[in-house]
């Protein structure tokens, strides 16, 4: 608890005093009116007083309606705006930076997953309902006892009365916040099935294929089901919690405020004991002290619940990660990557994905491996990029052991063009970045995009937006093209190491030998690890590692290999075999 | 942007829409207003009647009096009640909304599809969908500024019966309030478009930012410092453009709450000096005060309720302008297709692009046979394969199945004869068994679909039922599997056409040629069209054409196209160059 209010300290600043000041000078403005203003002038006129002193009185309350209605429009119209962005925008840069720091490695973890979703995903209003429902509270709380202090001094049988609301808030208050959050438990999963298919009629990415299948009624089933699941349990909680909330309105309000009025009315117009202004303000109090306690149950537990989120965010917004190393990388040496059984098994899964792999490469050697869908070539180049961790064995890198280097320095001598690769909305030149010295030229871009031949698409207009999310005219690329800007960028940071992990799905035959071979033969020097499964473009690499079922099972050049006639020989037969002619088979039948 | 008369329509068209779909909750909602301002009003008449015959000393019509304002109350807090049941956090209006979600999708499917490969039009599906939440609460808000009306207008005649002076009084002291409201109105009319294209920006950048797919990316290829700096430049001109609409609405509000004071005061004094010279009694100043309350309560809500009007009308615009969207045209509910598919003279450009993506195409598509389209990336074989399935329609020239022009077909008719495996599979996040069965719904086929489990994951550590996707806890393939599964749900459709486009992208070089084995038992007796790089796969075909700036450059079988020494010969020689010799 402690550690949520000065986290609500640190992002807000000043403002929970100002919500506080707000809240007390609305609750309180509620009660004068109520209690001091109407009684006073009620009486006076039931009394007789002199005219001149009631005026005083009103002057005096206009004093305080013009207090309040300044403070309330400086609050609203600018101090709440202004520091609601202000907040959101710390919460957010709080989270952001984390997330930013965090090693890839840890999303790997489910239980990092979920706490990153929770603190992540639209909690940044947090703070400020957070503070909304602390202050509203203790207003609350304030105003309450105001007024029974008020019942105390003019009428003691109002205690009675008073005492129905504070029965229903502790009897019924308690019983409903519990139905309702049980309610939302019960709901979750399948409000996440309901969002999801939900998602997927929005979704470009399913649009094509919704439209060429019969995909649609299905996933319209499903979507009624999950919907059909909520209408269910709403029913089932709706009528208790109906029937609850009617039980609190009789008790909380009806009751005693009828109940007062009645009583107040036999007061005033039979025994004639009472004053009018008094019944007035009587009346009003037990009013408005209904509404306070009807509404401070749903305030407390609305606060506790806040506080709660606010600690997801909070606790993953402080995590404490392990300092950076400070380390710079050292960049001698002739072993490039040193690997010694290393071996990785993925959280939840039984089976290896790695196992006793033990690898060299030297500096400049352009390497490749291949193998089945599955072999583990994407977990080896995910653990050498450090986005996985090393769990077991060792990885040395020029020499350091990879467990002690920073993950952003050591990234950043690397390259890549990978598989799941991602155009977002910004200029060309924004995407291609900055150059290995840290510096934008445009000689470097234009270098970068020819070598890509993507020269003819973007015409030379560095500062034409991707994609047509923002702007009119943004470039529009196929998934091929998009392939070649990720190979632009990567020629354009000019790195010393290079992983590429199927560069050429996307290419055609032509673009893809063209730009195999920028990488392969025109950047001597390079240290290279290219994983594919065209066996065409690795045959003039230094190396090559054939993997199959988390190990490596043989290694060498291709025609090493190919004497060796193993896996790797049996696999690419497999594949000329494709591009032989009717009579080439002949030939080889004969 | 719309004008106001557009605006206008859509209000009607707005409620009216929502009183068709849900006629129950909208009616229920509706009365439940209906007796809450009820109550206001029985406020302030019975505080009139109590204090009137209290003067005239009639105790039982007195009690009698309460004993129906308490009545009201009653109902009046069956309001609250109904809220509570229906309307508080997760379950709003639940049956309304998956309703009009449902109508979106229909409405999704009649839409013509070069509209929608924009994503501009995405965006306004997004848009859309969001906006059916705010359906019903603008329902409701029309139903409660009519109800203040009501009660206003009720309760200002009601105590002008007292006191002529009361109707006087009451406007003058409201002006001030309507004022703020115009003004308000205005200025969030002008905040909301400027900041709406820096809110998307923003959007845009946190994904990159926060997405795990975009994290990876970001952060290898160090775009990420770049992304945050641009989201927190973006977010300054927010906040910037907040800070300073904020000052106006301060200073507005100040002159304008010194004013309501005025009146305010003014009122009471009035008030009171004409109880001193007894032209009123106790009895009409309690009611008279009590109504002013009332009312200035009343149309402090009426402000803010006409405040939301405006600001849900604007959110829901995109539900009418997406629903408005023209449709395709194509009636027609049978598509035979037992000859050819004849593409005569076809071109086509995308919408808001210049170049034409197809140039004066002419193709004949026989019945049975396969066709292998090749060429460079953005030769434009995806835009042909849409094109002859129908998915497109030609700028000019004419695509027939059977001689029948698919304008005059319904899309969904044409897509009952054809099945796709495309380049941009889907991942569905269900069973395994779900992501095959997916392909045709009409067809029920358990053993087909369990066979080709048990082949494309020998190890047996995968099976029908198991759940795939880490958002609900299940198992994460690669990209190769994922393509496989893809390909399965391709051939559980029972159709005549096939369109494998890039099927095998992601594929290790083994299972490639299995499925290439698995392509052609599944594609005997029907019509396919493959479209892909890998030249292997190219042996499956009939016939072969060569694409190339949206035209057809070269057209035959391997042999000959090998024979006329030109593209698709030279793509041949690149391929296998490396794996001869």
């Amino acid at each position: 608890m402690k550690k949520e209010f000065l986290f609500l300290r640190k992002t807000s600043g000043s403002f929970g005093l100002w919500n506080l000041i707000y809240h007390i000078t609305e609750q309180g403005f509620k009660v004068f009116t109520g209690a001091f203003f109407i009684r006073i002038i009620m009486n006076g006129l039931q009394k007789g007083t002199k005219a001149s002193e009631l005026f005083l009185f009103l002057l005096f309350s206009c004093g305080i309606y013009l207090f309040r209605e300044a403070y309330s429009a400086l609050y609203l119209g600018y101090l709440r705006p202004v520091h609601q962005m202000r907040i959101t925008a710390r919460v957010r840069e709080a989270i952001y930076k984390r997330a930013e720091k965090t090693p890839l490695e840890h999303f790997e973890s489910p239980a990092f997953y979920d706490s990153y979703e929770k603190a992540v995903k639209g909690k940044e209003k947090i703070v400020m309902e957070t503070i909304d429902s602390v202050s509203g509270l203790a207003a609350s709380v304030l105003g309450a006892v105001v007024l029974v202090a008020l019942f105390a001094r003019l009428d003691a049988m109002m205690m009675v009365f008073a005492a129905f609301p504070v029965t229903g808030a502790l009897y019924t208050g308690k019983r409903m916040n519990a139905a309702v959050y049980e309610r939302d438990m019960a709901g979750i999963e399948s409000q996440k099935r309901e969002k999801y298919v939900a998602r997927s009629f929005v979704s470009a990415d399913y649009a094509l294929e919704m439209r060429t299948t019969s995909m649609y009624p299905l996933l319209l089933d499903y979507y009624r089901a999950a919907v059909g699941k909520e209408t269910e349990i709403g029913k089932k909680y709706g009528n208790r919690l109906a029937l609850f909330a009617f039980i609190n309105m009789s008790i909380g309000f009806l009751i005693p405020f009828l109940g007062s009025c009645l009583y107040l009315s036999y007061r005033v117009f039979v025994t004639k004991s009472l004053l009018v202004g008094d019944f007035a303000s009587l009346s009003l109090a037990i009013l408005n002290f209904a509404q306070i306690l009807l509404g401070v149950v749903y305030q407390y537990h609305g606060m506790k619940r806040n506080l709660l989120f606010l600690k997801n965010v909070r606790s993953f917004a402080e995590t404490e990660e392990a300092p950076d190393m400070g380390r710079e990388v050292r960049m001698a040496g002739d072993s490039v990557l040193s690997v010694k059984n290393l071996c990785y098994r993925y959280p939840g899964s039984e089976k290896e994905a790695l196992h006793n792999i033990s690898l060299e490469i030297k500096r400049g050697e352009k390497v490749a491996v291949v193998g089945y869908n599955g072999a583990g070539k994407t977990t080896l180049i995910h653990i050498l990029l450090k986005v996985l961790p090393v769990q077991e064995g060792q990885v040395l890198f020029l020499g350091q052991d990879l467990r002690e280097l920073d993950e952003e320095p050591y990234q950043r001598l690397w390259g890549v063009v990978l598989q799941d690769y991602r155009l977002f909305a910004m200029p060309v030149s924004d995407y291609l970045g900055e150059n290995g010295q840290g510096e934008r030229t445009k000689e470097g871009m234009s270098e970068a995009l020819l070598r890509a031949d993507l020269m003819k698409e973007t015409k030379g207009e560095y500062d034409r937006e991707l994609t047509k999310e923002f702007a009119q005219d943004g470039l529009v690329l196929s998934k091929g093209q998009s392939q070649r800007l990720a190979f632009a960028r990567f020629f354009y940071r000019k790195t010393e190491f290079a992983v590429l992990d199927e560069p050429g799905s996307a290419l055609d035959p032509v673009h893809e030998e063209k730009l195999l071979h920028e990488v392969i033969e025109k950047t001597p020097g390079q240290t290279l690890l290219l994983i594919s499964h065209r066996l065409s473009c690795v045959t003039r690499m230094d190396r090559i590692c054939f993997m199959e079922k988390g190990e490596i099972t043989e290694m060498g050049t291709h025609r090493e290999l190919m004497r060796l006639g193993g896996s790797y020989a049996k696999l690419f037969a497999m594949q000329a075999s494709q591009y032989e002619t009717s009579d080439e088979r002949q030939e080889g039948a004969e | 942007m719309s004008g106001r008369g557009e605006d206008g329509i859509h209000a009607f068209q707005a409620l009216f829409h929502v009183l068709k779909s849900t006629p129950g909750s909208f009616s229920v909602m509706a009365l439940m207003g209906l007796i809450n301002g009820a109550a206001s009003m029985a406020n302030v008449w019975a505080v009139g009647k109590v204090f009137s015959l209290a003067e005239s000393g009639y105790s039982r019509e007195l009690f009698g009096a309460l004993a129906v304002y308490g009545m009201i109350l009653l109902l009046a807090s069956l309001y609250s009640v109904w809220y509570i049941r229906y309307r508080v956090q997760f379950f709003t209006i639940l049956d309304f909304e998956s309703t009009v979600r449902e109508k979106l999708h229909e409405k999704s499917r009649r839409i013509s599809n070069e509209e929608l490969e924009t994503p501009r039009a995405f965006a306004l599906i997004r848009q859309a969908d969001g906006a059916r939440q705010n359906l019903f609460r603008y329902g409701e808000i029309w139903v409660s500024a009519i109800m203040t009306v009501i009660q206003a207008l009720m309760i200002t005649t009601y105590i002008s019966g007292f006191h002529i002076w009361f109707a006087v009084f009451l406007p003058v002291a409201v002006i001030p309030t309507l004022l703020e409201l115009l003004y308000q109105t205005n200025l969030w009319k002008k905040d909301y478009e400027e900041s709406e294209q820096c809110r998307r920006e923003e959007t845009e950048y946190e994904k990159a930012i926060t997405d795990e797919t975009g994290c990876k990316e970001s952060r290898l290829t160090g775009a990420g410092t770049l992304l945050f700096h641009k989201w927190m430049l973006s977010r300054g001109r927010r906040d910037d453009m907040g800070r300073r609409k904020s000052r106006k609405m301060y200073r507005l509000r100040l002159a304008l709450s010194g004013l309501e004071c005025l009146g305010h005061t003014g009122g009471f004094v009035v008030s009171v000096l004409l109880y001193y010279n007894k032209a009123i009694d106790l009895a009409a100043f309690t009611a008279g005060v009590t109504a002013y309350a009332s009312l200035t309560g009343i149309l402090n809500t009426l402000v803010g309720t006409i405040g939301d009007e405006f600001q849900f009308r604007k959110m829901i615009q995109p539900y009418f302008r997406y629903r408005n969207l023209p449709e395709r045209e194509g009636q027609g509910d049978r598509c035979s297709f037992t000859e050819s598919v004849v593409l005569k003279d076809v071109c086509f450009t995308y919408p808001n692009q210049k170049d034409k993506a197809l140039d004066h195409i002419n193709l004949t598509v026989r019945q049975g046979e396969i066709l292998a389209v090749v060429g460079e990336n953005g030769a434009g074989k995806t835009t042909l394969v849409n094109m002859i399935l129908g998915i497109f329609l030609p700028g000019s020239g004419t695509v027939s199945y059977d001689g029948n022009d698919i304008r005059s077909i319904r899309e969904e008719a044409l897509h009952r004869k054809q099945s796709a495996v495309l380049q941009n599979f889907v991942r569905y996040k269900l069973s395994v068994r779900d992501n095959i069965a997916l392909g045709d719904a009409s067809r029920e086929d358990g053993e087909w679909i369990d066979r080709k489990i048990a082949a494309l994951f020998p190890e047996g550590e995968i099976e029908g039922d198991t759940l795939l996707g880490k958002e609900f806890g299940g198992r994460e393939l690669s990209g190769g599997q994922w393509q496989q599964l893809s390909c399965a749900r391709g051939f559980y459709k029972d159709s005549d056409f096939v369109v494998l486009d890039e099927a095998t992208s992601a594929i290790d070089p083994f299972r490639e040629a299995a499925l290439y084995d698995m392509f052609q038992e599944e594609l005997r007796g029907r019509t396919g069209l493959i479209v892909t790089h890998r030249l292997g796969a190219v042996r499956l075909a009939d016939r072969i054409v060569v694409l190339r700036g949206g035209r057809i450059v070269e057209e035959g079988t391997h042999e000959e196209l090998l024979e006329q020494d030109g593209r698709y010969a030279s793509f041949w020689k690149e391929q296998t160059g490396a794996y001869k010799g």
